[in-house]
């Protein structure tokens, strides 16, 4: 007998057929999606008193690539994969299925592709739609769509991710609870150990305020999907443009392509799995009883080491006897664990100790580790680098050569902290051990010692930088501090690694560019590059560049300047200034125009009215021109090189001249904010809003 | 014709079944009977590729069946918890095999529906045990496939079901060639319906023989001699022998006509050949290679 319709069980015939056995997913997700988009978007919308910028941010808080509604995403990848595979947890529904005359991977690849368009088609269709809407009723968001498109596909991609790596742990189980319980530990099992391992390293090694806990903090993302997906977001607010996408899209592909090799290789795993699991393993725990030691040790080692740390900070102090009560306690409730887990899976309290090896290999590993921590095994604490390695190194200090005349104990001051480089690095690694050393005992051994925390930075031949912390006892070799102050390399204007010129404000402790997280950098350019052509390019502006000048927007990017302060020949005050860096900079508008930034100005002709204010003495006066001349010379003006440009970002201020354009069609959330400068002003605006020349 | 050839299949630490070979026939009724825990159920769902065998393989028509779809369109499980979707109706089933089984018959499946009194629009969950079964069973006959495999499937029917359940299947191979295997840990209940059965116990094949032939092979005498009954039957193997005052009740190895030849140089008060059941077949034929087959078969 032959198949009369051997493609009877096409794509789209499995897909109709799995949608309507997944009817209830379906429903949810298309509920879910509605009153995020159309639904939220009415909400915003109809909220009474919301200002434009106000709407945009919202709007693109959940439509753009900022949304936060990944988190529904990552759920339904969870859940549509769970349930997806959920009827391999039931006898009657396997034997039902699996006497189907359907190839295994065909029904494997089939559910996949109906969990991803269960999710895909409502956020797709309501998304794009409110996009759409949003776009034709003219709510400022002209990149909306694009937004939308990039902030679907980086979430199809978490979806996938999530799903693979749930299908993964859910395929290793038998029963639906086991698949939950497993899939949900190992989806957050990543960043829950390496918030472990900071906190271990946190606790015990002293020395280093940020070395490992930024490997931890990048090993949390990397094979965590959301984690991934997340890595590059900062705090954005306003509209988004072509280039704050293409730039938030290039700041997000690391994680992006990191995801997407953990989808594929989670696939490949889940589906060798598939293919593996016998059937008759649907109802017991693990479907795989050959990983249950495996999973015992995963989960009890950062179990038993978080029971340490938690004891731990009960009884504080590292002493031996400690040590060893620590430990007792921390096997006994890994034991405990052992046994409850053990029964489970085995459905019989009676074998509670099967597979006790595992429990001890476990054990012997959270002993080891917490005790290699606890006792700085490997001297990482203690560690100071060898004398050839380095060239340099820098400490900080806040109070210069008073702080040891006097010995005074001073704290730590965030308002002033300027470094000293040293070049003599015998003593700077002196000074490290010293300092390192008196952390130590203070934090470990309880030694009542007196002195100075800060933080010293030894500068290696290929100027790699490690950080450490040390606390500088008060009774510290004074000759050797006079020595580390007078050393002739000192100089205490630079920050290693930046190289910005000295002279360029006055008695100029430390000099630093910080950049916002939105800075618009092209690819390639590293921020310090970027920093040293703007500092280059805009020295002059920067020279002439008084303090009321700064405003905290309207910039890409901010030169920080400790200056010393004026009317101080001793040079012992500081004053630090934020002189941002202006688009309106010739070489910066050649910079930006080179980078692709937008840099267009209005055209009068589409101008209804222009409204100018500007803060007086913190009173705003305001004038609205609409005679299309002086429409005309506005736009002039704006468009010269001495104004500043609104870019995206910028938090509004009340320092600037403000340019608030109404356009002549009817969109009354339709505007464009300008901030003029110098002599970008007309005269008339200058007489009628009574700005000082 | 399905060939299972030494096929054993173990749950972890427990065998379910072992070395099991065996050939079923296209075209006859073939029972599997068992206690619960016999390995019926494992058995009947490694003939339907739902598990892999540990050791051994099965063919279908000369192709093994797991994971084979080709094959499978020719074989149709009915499990003895049959799965229906939630919240579906008989309707909708039928749409869902429909699609996956080539040779279908909707109106087959309508007119059935309505001779066993199911309502296709009612949702199969507010339907008793018996519908549910009665509503897998006609799945199972519509789907047109050549296997037709059941497990315990006539547990739950009512009497009128269950023989309307034979005449469908045996309209079914008279018409199309339909091969049921039924199992089931009632042996009575097969008796009628079966051509061959097979006895599973603890995994493994004691028995598999056609009833026809077993039956024949087998004869059940009851009489009263006129005088003392003989102390042997020359020429005749009697397998068992009972004896209730002056009735006696033989059963002997042999042919029909052998044994009234033999019995025919006696005299008697009363002498009848009865019909044994397959029952009877059974416990003598298992007995006779050393199970107490009463214990598992009749409880």
């Amino acid at each position: 007998m032959t198949s009369k319709n051997s493609s009877s069980d096409n794509f789209l015939k499995s897909q109709a057929r799995l949608f309507g056995r997944r009817m209830a997913c379906t429903v949810i997700s298309f509920l879910v999606w509605f009153f995020t988009f159309p639904v939220g978007t009415c909400l915003i919308l109809l909220q009474d008193g919301a200002d434009a910028a106000y709407r945009v941010d919202m709007l693109s808080s959940f439509l753009g690539f900022r949304s936060w509604t990944f988190v529904f995403t990552a759920a339904s990848a969870f859940v549509l994969a769970i349930e997806g595979i959920s009827w391999l947890f039931s006898r009657q529904k396997v034997d039902f299925y699996e006497s189907m005359p359907i190839k295994r991977k065909k029904r494997f690849s089939a559910i996949w592709i109906n969990s991803f368009l269960i999710w895909l088609i409502p956020f797709a269709i309501f998304a794009f739609g409110t996009g759409a809407w949003i776009a034709a009723g003219g709510y400022l968001m002209p990149m909306v769509m694009a937004d939308i498109g990039v902030s679907l596909l980086r979430q199809a991609l978490l979806f996938i991710t999530v799903y693979a790596v749930t299908t993964v742990f859910g395929l290793l189980t038998g029963n639906i609870f086991s698949a939950v319980a497993l899939s949900f530990i190992f989806n957050i099992y990543l960043p829950v150990t390496t918030f472990l391992g900071r906190w271990l390293c946190e606790q015990f090694l002293v020395t280093d305020p940020t070395g490992i806990n930024n490997l931890f903090t990048k090993m949390a993302s990397w094979l965590t999907p959301v984690g991934n997906y997340y890595s590059y977001a900062g705090e954005y607010s306003g509209e988004t443009t072509l280039v704050v996408l293409r730039y938030m899209v290039k700041k997000a592909l690391p994680g992006d392509i990191r995801n997407l090799a953990l989808f594929l290789v989670f696939t490949l795993i889940a589906a060798f799995l598939f293919k593996k699991r016998k059937n008759e393993m649907a109802g017991v725990s693990l479907a795989f009883p050959g990983i249950v030691p495996l999973i015992m040790i995963l989960l009890l080692v950062p179990g038993m080491l978080m029971t340490g740390l938690v004891v731990g900070t009960i009884l504080p102090g590292f002493t031996a006897e400690r040590f060893v009560i620590w430990a007792i306690l921390m096997v006994l409730i890994g034991m405990a664990a052992n046994c409850l887990i053990e029964a489970y899976i085995e459905g019989d309290i009676r074998f509670a100790f099967r597979r006790f090896w595992a429990f001890l290999v476990a054990a012997v590993l959270a002993v080891g580790i917490f005790g290699a921590i606890f006792f700085d095994v490997f001297g990482y604490d203690s560690y100071v680098p060898s004398a050839d390695s380095v060239k340099g190194g820098v400490f900080m200090t806040s109070q210069r050569e008073d702080f040891w005349r006097l010995r005074t104990m001073e704290t730590y001051d965030e308002e002033t902290y300027p470094a000293v480089l040293v070049t003599n690095t015998e003593d700077i690694l002196e000074l490290g051990r010293i300092g390192q050393k008196a952390l130590i005992d203070r934090d470990k051994n309880m030694a009542q010692t007196e002195g100075w925390e800060t933080y010293i930075s030894y500068v290696g031949n290929n100027d790699r930088i490690e950080t450490r912390h040390i606390l500088i006892p008060a009774d510290i070799d004074r000759d050797l501090m006079d020595r580390l102050l007078k050393d002739p390399a000192f100089r205490e204007d630079l920050y290693p690694g930046l190289g910005a010129d000295p002279g360029l404000c006055a008695g100029v402790l430390w000099n630093n560019v910080f950049y916002y997280e939105d800075t618009l950098l092209a690819e390639g350019d590293k921020a310090p590059a970027f920093a040293e052509k703007i500092l280059e390019a805009y020295k002059k502006d920067l020279e002439a560049a008084a303090f009321d000048q700064i405003a905290d927007g309207r910039l890409c990017g901010i030169l920080n300047l400790s200056c010393t302060a004026e009317g101080d020949p001793d040079g012992k005050e500081y004053n630090d200034y934020s002189l941002p860096v202006y688009r309106s900079f010739k070489k910066t508008r050649a910079l930006l125009k080179k980078k692709e930034a937008d840099m267009s100005v209005p055209d009068p002709d589409m101008i209804r009215s222009v409204e100018i204010s500007y803060y007086n003495n913190a009173e705003q006066i305001s004038r609205t021109y609409e005679d299309p001349e002086k429409i005309r010379q506005i736009t002039e003006g704006l468009a010269g090189t001495d104004m500043y440009y609104d870019i995206p970002f910028e938090s509004r201020d009340n320092k600037g001249i403000n340019v608030l354009i109404t356009w002549k069609k009817e969109k009354p959330e339709d505007y464009y904010s300008y901030s003029f400068r110098k002599g970008g002003i007309p005269g008339f605006v200058r007489e009628d809003l009574e700005i000082a020349p | 014709m399905i060939d299972i050839q030494n096929v054993s299949k173990s749950y972890e630490k427990i065998r379910a079944v072992h070395d099991v070979s065996l050939t079923l026939e296209d075209g006859q009724v073939f029972g599997l009977v068992g206690t619960n825990g016999a390995g019926k159920s494992t058995l009947l769902r490694l003939i339907a590729g739902i598990l892999v065998p540990d050791q051994g393989q099965i063919l279908v028509d000369g192709e093994p069946v797991y994971d084979n779809p080709a094959v499978r369109e020719n074989i149709f499980f009915i499990s003895d918890e049959p799965y229906f979707f939630p919240g579906s109706r008989a309707v909708d089933m039928k749409k869902w095999y429909k699609d996956l089984y080539p040779f279908f018959d909707t109106d087959r499946f309508d007119k059935l529906l309505k001779d066993f009194g199911l309502d296709p629009r009612r949702r199969i969950r507010t339907y008793s045990k018996g519908m549910r079964r009665q509503l897998a069973v006609i799945c199972g006959i519509c789907a047109g496939t050549r296997y037709l495999l059941c497990d315990e499937t006539t547990d739950g029917l009512d009497p009128v079901m269950r023989q309307a359940l034979k005449s469908l299947l045996g309209g079914d191979m008279e018409e199309r060639g339909l091969t049921p295997v039924l199992a089931s840990h009632n042996l009575r209940e097969l008796e009628d319906i079966c051509d061959h059965v097979g006895l599973l116990h603890q995994g493994g094949i004691l028995l598999s023989q056609d009833i026809a032939d077993m039956k024949l092979g087998l004869q059940k005498i009851q009489c009263v001699f006129t005088g003392e009954a003989p102390a042997e039957l020359p020429g005749l193997e009697v397998v068992s022998h009972e004896a209730r005052g002056r009735l006696h009740t033989y059963v002997v190895r042999s042919g029909r006509e052998e044994a009234e030849a033999v019995f025919s140089q006696y005299s008697f008060v009363f002498y009848e050949i009865l019909n044994l059941s397959l029952e009877e077949v059974f416990i003598l034929e298992t007995e006779a290679v050393g199970y107490d087959v009463k214990k598992f078969i009749l409880g």
